[in-house]
C-alpha cells in the first residue's frame, strides 16, 4: 500500500552521469562490492559550496580495453562520492540513473553511506532494487536506464557509488568531459589499454595532457582535475566550446586479418571507409528494382531530375517505415526493403544510395556533426565526431540540394536544413570520384527567416461580453521545421485537433475550439505551414462602469520563450534557432469605442540580444489592433547576458496582466 | 476436448463476423465475452482463476494483449488462438509471448507483464485466449473488476466457495446498477455468480472502473474479526523491536518528557529518519517489513513507517494501533473489510480520551492534526482481540486559515508596500516543506516565482519567514505598476493585481470527484493609501454561499485617502463530490469576475 498524496516526495530525478549509451541490456545479477578502504567523512566543504544542494566529493572512471585469449574485453569502473546538502539535493541526486549499454552488462552496482554521525552503512547489493518509472519520471526509458534510490539516504549524508560494466566488446573511443551536473571537488579519468592497441588522443580547451604509465601488458592514460563547477540543468549548451575535454580513439589496424586495415589519414579516407564498410548496396533482383524505381517516380518519369529527386525523397519520408531489421532479412537485396517499405538507419542510407545511383545526378555522401556536439576537430578524423550522415545532390548548375534522411521523430523536405546543422560544416565525398571531396558551411539562419505569426480577427460582442476569434497560425523556416514535425506525428486530423484543443483549454477553459484546417504545408523554402481555427470565448469582458468595459487579455500571448536558468548558468546559451514570434489581434466592435489605457499596455524592452514589444492602437472608431512581438536575434547568448534574456521573458509573460479598457463613444458624449 | 470442439466457438464467431462488422465499429478491439471462474481453496490458502476471453480484432490493427501477475501469482495453461484470413485457426506460439516488468506507481511492485499480440489482418478476425492464475493468499481475492468495460459485451464471474466459508461482498452505487448477482447453494459449495452486460452498463456512468469489493471468511467468525486476525498475524512476526533498535530510538527521545512530547519525539524520529520508498511486491504489498530492518535501512513505505512508530510507542507504554485506511484519492472508504477498501496504513494512538492519527509519510505534517490524505475517512484499527473502525474527522476550514494582510501606498502611478501571509493548521505544510527544501537563496527565488504567478503587474521582494509553534508567516515587499486608468473625472484601479484566493483548478468536470486535501479559509485585507483625498464610488458587495462554499468581497473607504478591500473565501470540503462541482465552478467564475472589477473613485476638490 502506499500514500497517495506525498507532495514532498514527488521527486524529479536527474542523471548523475553524462548519458553515453543507448541500447538496452538487462541488468544481470549484481555482486556485492568489496570496498577497498574504510569510508571517512569528508572534511568540511569550502564556503563556496554551502549554497549547493549536493556536491560530488570525487568522481572516478576507469575504462579498460584488455585482450584476453585473443578476445577484446571492456570494463568500465565508475565510482562517485556525493554529499547531500539539502532536501532538494536528496530528491534530485539521491536517485541514480545508470545508462544500460548495448554490449556491456552491469556486473557490480553497490553503494555505501556515511551518516552525519560518522557511522557507516554498507548496503547489500540486493537492496538496490530497480526503480519502476512513474509518469513524472518517464523521461528515462526503463529499457535504456537502470534507476535506483540509495537506501536510507538523508540530508547531510554522503554516499559512495560503484558501478562496473563488463563485456566482450571494444569501446572504440569517445569525447570525454570531466564536468557533471553537480560541482566536483576532484575528477579522475583513466584509460587503460592493452599494449597491442594504439591509442589516439587529443586534448582541447586547456585540458591538461594525460599522465601516461606503462605496466607489463597495459598502458594507461590518466587525467585529473579539481574543483570543477556544476552544469546543473543548463540547456542549449555546446560544452565543446567552453569546457576542457579530450577525444580518444583506439586504433585497431594491426588486428585486421582478412582485409587490409583502413589507412585513415583524413576525413576523405574516413568517409570512403564508412561507405565501403557499411553502405555497400546489394541489388539481388535488378528487374524488380527497376520496376520499383519506376513505381516510385510514378507520373514524374519525364519530370526534371530535381523533381524526380524530390519524389524519391518524399517516397522514403512518407512510405518507408523505420524499424528494426531482423537478422534473416539483413542479407536481402535493397529491392526487398523498397518493396516492403521498411528500413533501419543503415538500410535507409543504402536505399538513398541505390535510388540516387539510378537517378544519375551527381551526389555526395556527407558527414554531419550536430552543432551541440561542438565544431569538427579536423586534426582528429574519427567516426566518433560524426553524428549523422546525409546526401547532398549537385544539380547541373552546380547548386547543392540536401536530402536529409528521416529519423523516428523527424522528417525533412528536400533542401530543408535541420536546425541543429546550422552553423556547422558538412564534409562531402563524391562516391564516384574520391578526389572530389569538399566542405560546405551551413550558415546560421537569420532571425528574420524563422517566424511564428498569429493573426487573430476578434469580434467583440459587448452585449454578451464574449469574443469570436478567427485564428491563423503560420510557421516559416526553422520554426516550421520544428512545429511541422511535431504536428506531423499527430497522424490524423482528429489527433491534431485534440492536441491543439488541449492547449487551448489550458489557456481558455471555457472556450470552444472548432473548424481546424491545415491550410498550407509547403515543401519549398520557407516551408510555410499554416493552421486556421475558430475560437469562441465567453465571459471575456467585464463591465467596469456605465459604458466602460475591460477586455481580459490573460493568456493571449503564449509566446514560445527561450527559457533558461539564468541564476546558476555556467555555460553560454545557444538557442536551436533565433526568430520572431508575434501575435496580432484585430479587435472589431459593433459600435464606436475609444481606447482609454494605451499607456498602461504599451511597452518596449530592447536588449542587445533581442526585443519584446507589446502595443495597442486604435485603427478606426470600431477597430483596435493589439500586437505582441518577441524577437531573439543572437545565436549565442553569453552566460553574463542571461539577465537580458530574462528581461525579455519577464516582459512577455507579464504583458497580459493589464486588460484593454474601452469606453463607448456614446457614453463619452454623455 | 477434441480439436473440432475446441475451435467451434471461433468458427461460429467467424460466421457471424460480417453481421458484427456491420454493427461494431472496427477501430477498437472488441471483447464479446470475458469469463472468470474462481475456485477458492481455504485449506491451501489459495484461489485459482480460470480466465477465458473471446473477441474480435479490428482490421489492419496489431493488437497487444497483456496479463499482469504479482509475486503471489502463478500463471499457467496459457493459450491464445485466432482465425486467419483463409479461415484457418492458429495459435500464439510460446516464443511470441513476452515477459517484462510492468510499470506501476510504486517504487518496486514486482508486477510482471506477460504480453503477446495478434498480427494485423486485412479483415477483422475472431480470437480467443485463456489462462489460469493461482494466487497464494486468499485475502488477495479482494475485488472483481470490469477491466476493458468500455469494449466488452459481457462479463461473467463465478466464485466457488466451499462449505464452512462465506464470500462477503459489497457493491457500490455504480456496481449495484450494472451487476447481476446470484448465489447458488450446492452440496459442498456455494456458487456466487456476478454478471454484467453492455446494456446494463449503458444505464450507469462509467468513468471509473466498476468493481465489487469482497473477502472470503470463515463462517464461525465475523468478517471484521477475520480480517483483523489475518492482518494482525501478518504484522506480528515483523513487529519485535530488538535491543539495538530500541537504543537507537531511545537516543532520540527526551528522558523526562511529558506523554505528548514523547509521542511527538517518536513521530518526528520516524518521520525524519525513515525515507519513504514504497515496495509493493507480493505479500510485501500489505505486510510491513521487519521493524528492525526498516530502522537499519532507514527506508520504508506507509506500513513500514507506521508499524515502526506503533511498536516504538507501545514500548513507551502508549495504547497504539496499526490502522488500515483509505486515502482521499482512493475510490473507497474502509467501510467493509477487504483489501480493496484500503490503500494506506497509519498509526493511531490513544492519549487520554483523544485519538491521535499519526501518518509519518507526510514530511511536514502538523502534530495533533491528521495528515491531509486521511481526513474524513475511516480507519480500521488492528488489535490482538478484535479490530475497530474509527472515523477521522477533517480539519475544519477556520483551523486552516490563511490571513493575507497587504498595505499599499500610492506613489504616482505606482503602488508600493508590504504584505504578510499567515498560515494556520494544515495550510502551513507546503510552506514548511519549501523552507527546508533547499538553500535559503533558492527558497526565496521559488517563493518569488510562486507568488508572482498569483499577482499581476506586481514585483515581490525581501521575503522573510516567521515560524511559531502554531503558525507560519511570510513577509514580503511589493510594487504594483500600471493599474490606474483615468477616464474623465474618475480613476479606475483594476483589482486584478490581487492574488486569487486559491490555486486549485478553477474549472472541474461536473462528473468528477475532485480532491482538495484541505478545507480552506482565506482572508485578504488590503489597505490602500492614496496620494490625495478621494470619493469612492460605492461598491456593490459580493456574496456567495452554497453547500460549504463561500466568497465575500467588499470595498470601503475608511478615511479620505484610505480604501479598504476585503475578501473571504471558504471551502469546507476536502473532497468535492460531483453534485458539488457545479457550485464550485460557479464560485470560481464569480471570483474571476470579482477580481476583474475596479476600485472607482473621484478626486475630492
Amino acid at each position: 500500500m502506499k500514500a497517495c498524496l506525498n507532495l514532498s516526495r514527488s521527486a524529479f530525478t536527474l542523471s548523475l552521469f553524462l548519458l553515453v549509451s543507448l541500447s538496452a541490456t538487462m541488468l544481470s545479477a549484481q555482486k556485492d562490492y568489496k570496498w577497498e578502504d574504510s569510508l571517512q567523512p569528508s572534511e568540511a566543504l569550502p564556503a563556496k559550496y554551502q549554497r549547493e544542494d549536493a556536491v560530488i566529493i570525487y568522481d572516478y572512471e576507469k575504462r579498460q580495453t584488455l585482450i584476453n585469449n585473443s578476445l577484446f574485453f571492456a570494463r568500465n569502473i565508475i565510482k562517485k562520492r556525493i554529499k547531500i546538502l539539502t532536501q532538494r539535493g536528496l530528491e534530485r541526486y539521491g536517485k541514480i540513473v545508470i545508462p544500460k549499454k548495448q554490449d556491456l552488462e552491469i556486473t557490480i552496482l553497490d553503494t555505501r553511506t556515511i551518516k552525519q554521525d560518522g557511522s557507516l552503512v554498507d548496503h547489500a547489493a540486493e537492496d538496490i532494487k530497480s526503480l519502476d518509472l512513474t509518469d513524472e519520471e518517464d523521461i528515462y526509458d526503463r529499457e535504456k536506464y537502470f534507476l535506483f534510490s540509495v537506501p536510507g539516504l538523508e540530508v547531510g549524508d554522503e554516499f559512495e557509488l560503484v558501478c562496473v560494466y563488463e563485456g566482450e566488446t571494444i569501446q572504440r573511443g569517445n569525447n570525454v568531459y570531466l564536468n557533471d551536473f553537480l560541482p566536483i571537488l576532484k575528477s579522475t579519468f583513466i584509460l587503460e589499454v592493452d599494449k597491442k592497441v594504439i591509442v589516439l588522443t587529443n586534448v582541447y580547451n586547456g585540458m591538461s595532457d594525460p599522465k601516461m604509465e606503462q605496466g607489463l601488458e597495459n598502458y594507461s592514460f590518466s587525467w585529473e582535475v579539481t574543483e570543477l563547477p556544476g552544469l546543473y540543468d543548463d540547456n542549449g549548451i555546446i560544452p565543446a566550446l567552453q569546457l576542457p575535454y579530450f577525444i580518444y580513439e583506439l586504433n585497431l589496424n594491426r588486428f585486421y586479418i582478412d582485409s587490409a586495415p583502413p589507412d585513415i589519414q583524413n576525413w576523405r579516407d574516413l568517409l570512403q571507409y564508412v561507405d565501403k564498410q557499411s553502405l555497400q548496396v546489394v541489388v539481388r533482383k535488378s528487374k524488380k528494382f527497376r520496376r520499383l524505381y519506376e513505381e516510385i517516380l510514378g507520373d514524374q518519369q519525364t519530370a526534371s531530375p530535381l523533381e524526380q529527386l524530390k519524389r524519391i525523397h518524399q517516397f522514403i519520408n512518407k512510405d518507408v517505415a523505420l524499424q528494426r531489421i531482423s537478422s534473416n532479412e539483413e542479407s536481402s537485396g535493397i529491392e526487398y526493403f523498397i518493396e516492403e517499405r521498411k528500413a533501419d538507419y543503415h538500410v535507409l542510407l543504402k536505399m538513398y544510395k541505390a535510388l540516387l545511383d539510378r537517378l544519375g545526378l551527381k551526389y555526395y555522401l556527407a558527414s554531419c556533426k550536430n552543432r551541440y556536439h561542438g565544431p569538427v576537430q579536423l586534426n582528429f578524423p574519427s567516426s566518433i565526431q560524426i553524428t549523422d550522415y546525409t546526401f547532398v545532390v549537385e544539380d547541373d548548375s552546380g547548386n547543392f540540394h540536401l536530402v536529409f534522411p528521416k529519423t523516428p521523430n523527424r522528417q525533412y523536405e528536400m533542401d530543408e536544413i535541420p536546425p541543429f546543422l546550422e552553423g556547422t560544416s558538412l564534409y562531402l565525398l563524391d562516391l564516384q570520384d574520391a578526389e572530389n571531396f569538399k566542405e560546405i558551411k551551413i550558415p546560421l539562419s537569420p532571425y528574420q527567416k524563422n517566424k511564428r505569426l498569429h493573426k487573430i480577427k476578434a469580434t467583440v460582442n459587448l452585449a454578451t461580453q464574449s469574443l469570436q476569434q478567427k485564428c491563423q497560425e503560420s510557421f516559416e523556416g526553422a520554426a516550421s521545421t520544428q512545429t511541422r514535425n511535431l504536428y506531423a506525428n499527430k497522424q490524423q486530423q482528429a489527433q491534431l485537433t485534440s492536441y491543439l484543443e488541449a492547449g487551448i483549454e489550458k489557456r481558455f477553459p471555457d472556450a470552444t475550439f472548432e473548424n481546424l484546417v491545415l491550410s498550407e504545408n509547403a515543401d519549398r523554402f520557407p516551408f510555410k505551414f499554416t493552421l486556421d481555427y475558430d475560437l469562441s470565448i465567453p465571459a471575456a469582458l467585464t463591465k467596469m462602469d456605465e459604458g466602460i468595459y475591460k477586455i481580459n487579455i490573460e493568456q493571449w500571448f503564449p509566446h514560445q520563450l527561450y527559457q533558461t536558468n539564468s541564476n546558476t548558468r555556467l555555460l553560454h546559451y545557444y538557442p536551436l534557432f533565433t526568430g520572431i514570434d508575434a501575435f496580432s489581434y484585430y479587435l472589431s466592435f459593433d459600435q464606436a469605442v475609444e481606447l482609454v489605457n494605451k499607456n498602461n499596455i504599451d511597452q518596449t524592452v530592447e536588449t542587445p540580444i533581442g526585443t519584446y514589444e507589446v502595443s495597442i492602437d486604435q485603427l478606426n472608431e470600431k477597430m483596435l489592433v493589439l500586437r505582441s512581438k518577441y524577437i531573439l536575434k543572437n545565436h549565442e547568448i553569453l552566460n553574463t547576458e542571461m539577465n537580458e534574456l530574462q528581461k525579455l521573458n519577464d516582459a512577455a509573460k507579464q504583458a497580459d496582466d493589464t486588460g484593454i479598457i474601452i469606453q463607448l463613444a456614446t457614453a463619452k458624449k454623455e | 476436448m477434441n480439436i473440432a470442439m475446441k475451435y467451434l466457438h471461433l468458427f461460429l464467431v467467424f460466421c457471424l463476423l460480417p453481421l458484427l462488422a456491420s454493427t461494431q465499429p472496427a477501430e477498437k478491439i472488441h471483447y464479446l465475452k470475458k469469463t472468470t471462474r474462481i475456485s477458492v481453496n481455504p485449506t491451501a490458502n489459495t484461489f485459482l482463476q480460470e480466465v477465458n476471453c473471446q473477441g474480435i480484432c479490428p482490421a489492419q490493427q496489431k493488437e497487444w494483449i497483456a496479463i499482469y501477475c504479482g509475486e503471489l501469482d502463478q500463471l499457467t495453461d496459457f493459450e491464445a488462438n485466432y482465425i486467419t484470413a483463409k479461415g484457418k485457426e492458429k495459435s500464439i506460439k510460446k516464443k511470441q509471448i513476452n515477459k517484462s516488468t510492468a510499470l506501476t506507481q510504486s517504487f518496486y511492485s514486482g508486477i510482471e507483464k506477460t504480453s503477446f499480440f495478434f498480427e494485423a489482418q486485412d479483415q477483422a478476425f475472431p480470437f480467443n485466449y485463456r489462462y489460469q492464475k493461482k494466487t497464494s493468499d486468499l485475502m488477495f481475492l479482494s475485488s472483481i473488476a470490469l477491466y476493458d468495460h468500455l469494449i466488452t459485451d459481457t462479463f461473467y464471474f463465478e466464485i466457488l466457495v466451499p462449505t464452512g466459508y462465506t464470500l462477503a461482498y459489497r457493491l457500490d452505487s455504480l456496481s449495484a446498477q450494472i451487476f447481476d448477482t446470484r448465489q447458488v447453494q450446492e452440496a459442498n459449495t456455494t456458487r456466487y455468480l456476478f454478471s454484467s452486460n453492455a446494456q446494463q452498463r449503458k444505464r450507469a456512468p462509467q468513468q471509473n472502473l466498476p468493481k465489487i469489493r469482497m473477502m472470503v471468511y470463515k463462517n464461525d467468525q465475523a468478517p471484521t474479526d477475520f480480517f483483523n486476525d489475518w492482518y494482525f498475524n501478518l504484522v506480528k512476526p515483523h513487529s519485535n523491536l530488538q535491543e539495538a533498535s530500541l537504543q537507537e530510538i531511545l537516543a532520540h527521545i527526551p528522558q523526562t518528557a511529558a506523554p505528548t512530547e514523547t509521542i511527538t519525539a517518536i513521530f518526528n524520529f520516524v518521520k525524519e529518519k525513515i525515507t519513504y520508498i514504497d515496495f509493493e511486491n507480493g505479500i510485501g504489498a500489505v505486510q510491513p517489513r521487519d521493524v528492525n530492518q526498516v530502522l537499519q535501512h532507514k527506508q520504508g513505505d506507509c506500513k513500514d513507517m507506521s508499524n515502526l512508530l506503533c511498536q516504538a510507542l507501545k514500548y513507551f507504554g502508549f495504547e497504539a494501533y496499526l490502522a488500515i485506511s483509505a486515502t482521499l484519492s482512493h475510490p473507497y472508504d474502509f467501510d467493509f473489510p477487504s483489501l480493496a477498501s484500503a490503500n494506506h496504513v497509519i498509526c493511531v494512538v490513544k492519549l487520554g480520551e483523544d485519538w491521535l492519527f499519526l501518518d509519518a509519510t507526510e514530511d511536514y505534517g502538523i502534530f495533533g492534526l491528521p495528515s491531509r490524505q486521511i481526513q474524513d475517512k475511516h480507519v480500521f484499527l488492528i488489535n490482538e482481540d478484535q479490530g475497530r473502525i474509527l472515523k477521522v474527522d477533517k480539519v475544519a476550514a477556520p483551523e486552516n486559515a490563511v490571513f493575507h494582510r497587504l498595505q499599499l501606498q500610492q506613489e504616482g502611478q505606482i503602488l508600493r508596500g508590504k504584505g504578510q501571509y499567515k498560515y494556520h493548521g494544515l495550510s502551513q505544510i507546503d510552506l514548511q516543506f519549501l523552507q527546508h527544501y533547499t538553500s535559503v537563496a533558492k527558497v526565496h527565488r521559488y517563493l518569488s516565482k510562486s507568488f508572482e504567478q498569483e499577482f499581476s503587474n506586481t514585483e515581490l521582494s525581501s521575503f522573510e519567514f516567521l515560524n511559531s509553534d502554531s503558525t507560519t508567516a511570510v513577509n514580503y515587499q511589493c510594487e504594483v505598476n500600471k493599474m490606474f486608468t483615468q477616464i474623465g473625472q474618475r480613476t479606475y484601479l483594476s483589482l486584478d493585481f490581487l492574488p486569487k484566493p486559491h490555486q486549485l483548478p478553477t474549472k472541474v468536470a461536473e462528473d468528477e470527484t475532485f480532491v482538495t486535501y484541505e478545507s480552506q479559509h482565506r482572508v485578504l485585507h488590503l489597505t490602500l493609501t492614496l496620494d490625495k483625498a478621494v470619493q469612492l464610488k460605492p461598491f456593490e458587495k459580493i456574496r456567495f454561499a452554497a453547500e460549504g462554499l463561500r466568497f465575500q468581497m467588499d470595498i470601503q473607504q475608511s478615511e479620505a485617502t484610505k480604501i479598504e478591500v476585503h475578501y473571504l473565501y471558504e471551502n469546507e470540503h476536502v473532497q468535492l463530490a460531483p453534485h458539488l462541482i457545479k457550485s464550485y465552478n460557479q464560485l470560481n467564475q464569480l471570483i474571476q469576475e470579482s477580481l476583474q472589477k475596479s476600485i472607482i473613485y473621484e478626486s475630492m476638490p
